[in-house]
C-alpha cells in the first residue's frame, strides 16, 4: 500500500439533523425523507439506496409531514402553516400556499393522489386539490376543538380519520360531517395526563389503528365505536405508525428508539379468524423514532439520532443476495469537506456556516501505527457564517487556498482569503454575477484560475478569477440535448482542458473547459442504470474514473472516447463480491501524481488504494488482505498481492485526500462524538447499573 | 261595636302594608293599662322582609342606573375613537402599498447590505483570530463590535428595545405555541428522559471489561481558567520574542 503519514482529523464537528418524516413513493422505489432542520432528501432504492437528491433546509421551515401526490410531485407541510411543493429537478422548495389554519401538523394524499388533506392547529381538516400548476383550496371539513395531529384517508377515499388529543374522529368526506367521535382515554383509570394520538391509520376493513402517548397501539371499530384490540408495545410514547399496502403488517416507532412489527396472523393454522400479533421487536435507534414507512419488502425507520434504517423482510425477499441485508445510513452521500492541497487547508461545510482550518505538522518519523507528536497544532482560521436564513448548498476552496466559494438557494458568494503571517483575513468578492438559479456544485480549476459553477438543466457556467479579487463570467457550457436536471458533480482535469459533469438524470458528459465555438461538447459517457457517486480525471493520462452507487468502477479515456482496456478487464472479470456488498457509496476519488497507476478512493468505512498494475482479485481470495500480507515473507507476499489495498482503520470516514507523495489526510467523525449533542434519549433501566 | 271593629280592621289593614306594627294608639284608646298587644312572629318577619325587599329594590335600581351611565359613556368613547381612525378601505389600501414597497425594497436592501458586508466580514475574521490570542482581545472585540454597530446606523439609547413587528406576528405566536406543545409532550416531566452521558455509559458499565463513562471528563470544567492561561502564554511568548530581539 505504501507508507503514508496520515493526518487524522477529528475536529469536524458535524451534527447531522434527525429524521422527522418519511414518505414512500406509492409506485416506484423512491423514498422522500425530511430532517428536523428542514432539509429534504430523496433516496433511490433501485440505485442501491443512493441519496440522489438533497434540498437544503431553511431556518424558518420545519417539515412536519411529507407526501407524494399526482405521480412524482412531492409536497411538504410544517408548523409555519404553509404547504410547499418541492421542485425535484430544480432542487428547491418551489411554491408555497398558506393552509389558512395555523401550523399544519399532518398532511396526507388520497389514494389517487389528486387531493391533499391537511390537519391544522385550530382543529380543522382542509381539502386541497392538486392541479398542474400547484394546489388549490377545495373545502373545509367539519371543525372541532383540539389540534389535529394525524390524518388518514380510507383506501376508497370515502372517509378521513383525524387523531387529536384524547380523542379521534371519523369524517365523511362527501358531506364533510363528523360521523363518529371516539374517546381514546376512556379505559385508563385516573388518567393524570392527556393521551395524545400521535399516529393513526384507517384500514379498508373499517378498522382504525391508533398509536398514542401511553405506548399503546389500539384497533377500533369506528362504526360501532368499540375497541377491538389493544397492544401496549412500550412504556414510553408510540410516535409513528405505517401500514403495508396489503394491510397485513404494521410498523410502530416508539420514543425509546425501538420499532415493532405487528402482523395480522390466523389464530389457528389454516383458520379463517385473524388477529393482530406483535411479532418482531427491533432496537436500531438510540433516540426517538419519529418516522416510519412500510415498503412492499422492507421496514424503514428514521430516528432523531439521524439514522435511516432499512430492514428488509425476509419472507418478501425472493433470492438470497445483498438485498436482504440491513442498511443503516447516518452520513450524507456527498462530500462536505474540500481540501486545498498545496496550502494544507480544509474547508468544512455545515448547514449555516463554513469553517476553514489549517492542518498541523510534525517533524518526526516513525514506524507503522505510531502516533507522531505535532510541532504545530491544527488551527481554526475562519468561521464564515452564511447570510440569510437559507442553508448552504455547496462550498469549495481552491487548490491554492486563496479562494472560498459557497452557494445557498438564492445567492452565490465568493471570498478571497489572505493568510499573512499570523492573521487571516477574508474579503468578499464584489459584483459576483447573479445567477438564476444559483450553484448546485462549485469546483475550482486545478490552477485556481477559473471557477466552474454547476447550474440547472445540465449547464455549467465558467467564471474567470481575477487578481486581486474579482470574477468575470466567461461562458456557459451547455450539455448534450435532452438534459433536464441540474448538474450535481463536477470534475475538472489537471491540465485545464476538460471538465466532466454529471446531471441528475445520470448523464455524464465531458466538455472542453476552454471556450471553443467548434467543439461545444466533446462526448458523453454511455448511460448506466445507476447514479454516479463520484468521478475524477487522472492528471496525466486524462482518464475519467467513475464510481457508481452500486459500487461499480469504470474508467473512460477522454482522448479516445471509449472505455480503457483496464476497465474492460474489470467488467469482464467482475468486481469482488465483498467490494460489491458494501453499504456506502464512494464519495471521493483522487490520484497520486507520482504514481500514475494508483487510484485512491474512500467510502464511509474504508479507504482503498487501487493499483492498476497488479492483478485483480477473484471471489475466492480475500479482499481485505492487508493484515495477512504484512505477516507473510516477501516471496509469498508477491504471489498474493492484488489490486485492492484496503485500510479499515479510520471509520467513519467523511473525507480522504492525498496531500503530497506520502501524506494523507482523513477526516473522521466518530458517532459517539455527536450523539451526546443530540436531544435527550429516554432512560433505559438495566439490571445492575 | 261593629263600626269600631271595622275601623280597627281597616286601620290594621292599612298599617300592615308598610310595617304591621300594632299601633299603640288604637289599643290605648280602648284599654290603656292592658298589656301591649302580642304581635305574632310571622307578622313581624313578614314586615321585616318587606322592608328589606324595598331597600334591595332601591339599591338595584341605583346600580342599574350607574351601569346604564357607564355603558353610555363607553359607547360614546368607542364612537369617538372610530371617528378618529381613517375609514377601513383607506387603511387596507395603505397596507397593500406598504407591502409592495417592502417587497421591492428588500432586494435593494439586500444588495446594499451585501456590499457593505466586507467590513463586517473582516471584523468577524479578525474577531475570531483575536479570540485565540492576546490580552487586549476583550477590549478590541468590544471596540470592533461598537464600530460594527455604528456602521449599521442603529441608534440604541435608553432602556427600550425596538422589535420588528413581523417577528411577533400572530403566525409566529401560533408556531411558538405548537412548538411548546411538542416539547412538553416529548420532553416534559413525565417522559423519563435522561442525560446523554448516563444513557451511553450503560454499555461501558455492562461490558465484560468495564470502561469509563462516555463523558468522563467534562470539557467545560475550568473553561475560563484554561482560556486565561492560554492568553497569558501567548502574551508571555510575545514579550519574550520582543525582548529577545
Amino acid at each position: 500500500m505504501g507508507e503514508f503519514e496520515v493526518h487524522r482529523v477529528r475536529f469536524f464537528g458535524l451534527v447531522p439533523a434527525g429524521v422527522r418524516c418519511l414518505a414512500c413513493h406509492p409506485r416506484g422505489s423512491r423514498l422522500a425523507l425530511a430532517r428536523t432542520d428542514g432539509a429534504v432528501e430523496v433516496y433511490n432504492f433501485a440505485a442501491n439506496y443512493f441519496q440522489e437528491k438533497v434540498i437544503p433546509g431553511h431556518e424558518l421551515r420545519t417539515v412536519e409531514s411529507l407526501c407524494w401526490a399526482a405521480g412524482d410531485r412531492l409536497f411538504g407541510a410544517g408548523l409555519s402553516g404553509d404547504i410547499t411543493e418541492y421542485d425535484l429537478s430544480g432542487l428547491s422548495a418551489a411554491r408555497g400556499v398558506d393552509g389558512g389554519g395555523g401550523p399544519i401538523w399532518s398532511m396526507v394524499a388520497n389514494s389517487t393522489g389528486t387531493q391533499l388533506a391537511i390537519g391544522c392547529e385550530d382543529g380543522s381538516v382542509k381539502i386541497f386539490q392538486v392541479v398542474p400548476g400547484g394546489i388549490q383550496f377545495e373545502r373545509n371539513l367539519d371543525r372541532r376543538k383540539g389540534r389535529v395531529l394525524c390524518l388518514s384517508w380510507h383506501p376508497s377515499d370515502t372517509h378521513i380519520v383525524a387523531g387529536s388529543i384524547d380523542f379521534f374522529r371519523v369524517i365523511d368526506v362527501t358531506s364533510g360531517q363528523t360521523v363518529q367521535r371516539i374517546m381514546v382515554n376512556h379505559h385508563v383509570e385516573k388518567a393524570k395526563r392527556e393521551c395524545v394520538v400521535w399516529a393513526i391509520s384507517l384500514l379498508s376493513s373499517g378498522t382504525v389503528v391508533s398509536a398514542d402517548s401511553f405506548g399503546r397501539v389500539q384497533f377500533w371499530d369506528w362504526e360501532q365505536g368499540t375497541l377491538a384490540e389493544s397492544h401496549t408495545v412500550s412504556t414510553s410514547a408510540a410516535l409513528s405508525l405505517a401500514v403495508s399496502e396489503k394491510e397485513d403488517s404494521i410498523i410502530v416507532g416508539t420514543s425509546t428508539g425501538a420499532t415493532y412489527q405487528l402482523q395480522l396472523l390466523p389464530v389457528t393454522l389454516g383458520g379463517q379468524e385473524k388477529r393482530w400479533v406483535r411479532t418482531k421487536p427491533f432496537q436500531f435507534h438510540s433516540h426517538d423514532v419519529r418516522a416510519v414507512a412500510h415498503s412492499p419488502t422492507a421496514l424503514i425507520s428514521g430516528g432523531l439520532d439521524a439514522q435511516l434504517v432499512i430492514r428488509p423482510l425476509m419472507e418478501k425477499i425472493q433470492k438470497k443476495s445483498y438485498d436482504a441485508a440491513l442498511r443503516k445510513f447516518t452520513f450524507p452521500h456527498r462530500r462536505l469537506v474540500s481540501c486545498a492541497r498545496k496550502a494544507r487547508l480544509l474547508l468544512f461545510q455545515f448547514s449555516q456556516y463554513l469553517e476553514l482550518w489549517r492542518l498541523g505538522s510534525t517533524e518526526e518519523t516513525g514506524k507503522d501505527g505510531e502516533v507522531l507528536p505535532l510541532c504545530q497544532m491544527p488551527e481554526h482560521l475562519v468561521q464564515l457564517k452564511s447570510k440569510g436564513p437559507e442553508h448552504i448548498y455547496c462550498s469549495c476552496v481552491s487548490p491554492c487556498g486563496t479562494w472560498v466559494g459557497y452557494s445557498t438557494a438564492s445567492r452565490f458568494h465568493l471570498y478571497r482569503v489572505h493568510c499573512d503571517g499570523d492573521g487571516v483575513s477574508l474579503r468578499k468578492v464584489p459584483k459576483v454575477p447573479k445567477l438564476l438559479p444559483p450553484a448546485y456544485q462549485l469546483q475550482f480549476s486545478a490552477d485556481s484560475d477559473s471557477l466552474f459553477v454547476a447550474s440547472a438543466r445540465g449547464s455549467v457556467h465558467v467564471f474567470q478569477l481575477l487578481e486581486p479579487g474579482g470574477c468575470k463570467h466567461l461562458h456557459t457550457l451547455r450539455p448534450p440535448s435532452g438534459c433536464s436536471e441540474a448538474v450535481y458533480l463536477l470534475a475538472p482535469s489537471a491540465d485545464g482542458h476538460w471538465l466532466a459533469a454529471v446531471s441528475g438524470d445520470w448523464v455524464s458528459a465531458v466538455v472542453p473547459s476552454v471556450h471553443c465555438p467548434l467543439l461545444q461538447h466533446h462526448c458523453t459517457v454511455p448511460t448506466y442504470n445507476c447514479a454516479v457517486s463520484a468521478l475524477a480525471i487522472h492528471p496525466s493520462t486524462n482518464n475519467l474514473v467513475i464510481a457508481y452507487s452500486d459500487q461499480q468502477l469504470l474508467e473512460f479515456s477522454i482522448p479516445e472516447k471509449q472505455y480503457t482496456s483496464w476497465s474492460r478487464a474489470v467488467q469482464s472479470r467482475g468486481l469482488h463480491r465483498a467490494w460489491l456488498e458494501r453499504d456506502s457509496p464512494i464519495t471521493h476519488i483522487t490520484f497520486n501524481p507520482k504514481n500514475p497507476s494508483h487510484i485512491l478512493l474512500h467510502d464511509t468505512y474504508l479507504l482503498c488504494v487501487l493499483d492498476k498494475s497488479l492483478p485483480l482479485p477473484d471471489d475466492s481470495t480475500l479482499l481485505m488482505n492487508q493484515s495477512t500480507l504484512k505477516q507473510l515473507p516477501e516471496t509469498a507476499r508477491k504471489r498474493q498481492l492484488h489490486a485492492f489495498k484496503i485500510c479499515k482503520k479510520f471509520q467513519p470516514l467523511l473525507f480522504m485526500d492525498l496531500l503530497d507523495e506520502n501524506c494523507l489526510v482523513v477526516v473522521e467523525r466518530p458517532i459517539m462524538d455527536f450523539k451526546t449533542q443530540l436531544p435527550l434519549p429516554v432512560q433505559q433501566k438495566k439490571f445492575g447499573t | 261595636m261593629a263600626r269600631r271593629q271595622k275601623g280597627k280592621a281597616a286601620a290594621a289593614g292599612k298599617r300592615r302594608a308598610p310595617a304591621a306594627l300594632p299601633s299603640p294608639a288604637s289599643s290605648s284608646e280602648d284599654e290603656a293599662d292592658e298589656a301591649p298587644e302580642e304581635v305574632p312572629f310571622g307578622v313581624a318577619r313578614e314586615a321585616a322582609e318587606a322592608e328589606r325587599k324595598l331597600v334591595g329594590e332601591a339599591a338595584r335600581r341605583h346600580r342599574e342606573l350607574l351601569k346604564e351611565k357607564r355603558r353610555r359613556h363607553q359607547e360614546l368613547f368607542a364612537e369617538q375613537k372610530k371617528r378618529k381612525l381613517l375609514p377601513e378601505a383607506v387603511l387596507q389600501e395603505l397596507q397593500e402599498l406598504q407591502e409592495l414597497q417592502d417587497v421591492s425594497a428588500r432586494p435593494a436592501e439586500q444588495a446594499v447590505a451585501d456590499d457593505s458586508v466586507t467590513l463586517d466580514e473582516e471584523l468577524e475574521a479578525e474577531a475570531v483570530q483575536l479570540d485565540q490570542g492576546q490580552a487586549e482581545s476583550q477590549d478590541q472585540v468590544e471596540v470592533q463590535e461598537k464600530k460594527g454597530k455604528k456602521s449599521k446606523g442603529a441608534r440604541t439609547k435608553g432602556n427600550y428595545m425596538a422589535v420588528c413587528l413581523k417577528d411577533h406576528s400572530v403566525t409566529g405566536l401560533h408556531q411558538q405555541l405548537a412548538k411548546d406543545f411538542l416539547n412538553a409532550q416529548l420532553y416534559g416531566p413525565h417522559t423519563n428522559r435522561v442525560q446523554a452521558n448516563e444513557f451511553f455509559s450503560l454499555a461501558n458499565k455492562k461490558d465484560p471489561v468495564k470502561k469509563a463513562a462516555v463523558q468522563f471528563v467534562d470539557k467545560s470544567w475550568g473553561k475560563d481558567k484554561k482560556e486565561k492561561a492560554e492568553r497569558f502564554k501567548k502574551r508571555w511568548l510575545a514579550t519574550q520574542i520582543k525582548n529577545g530581539l
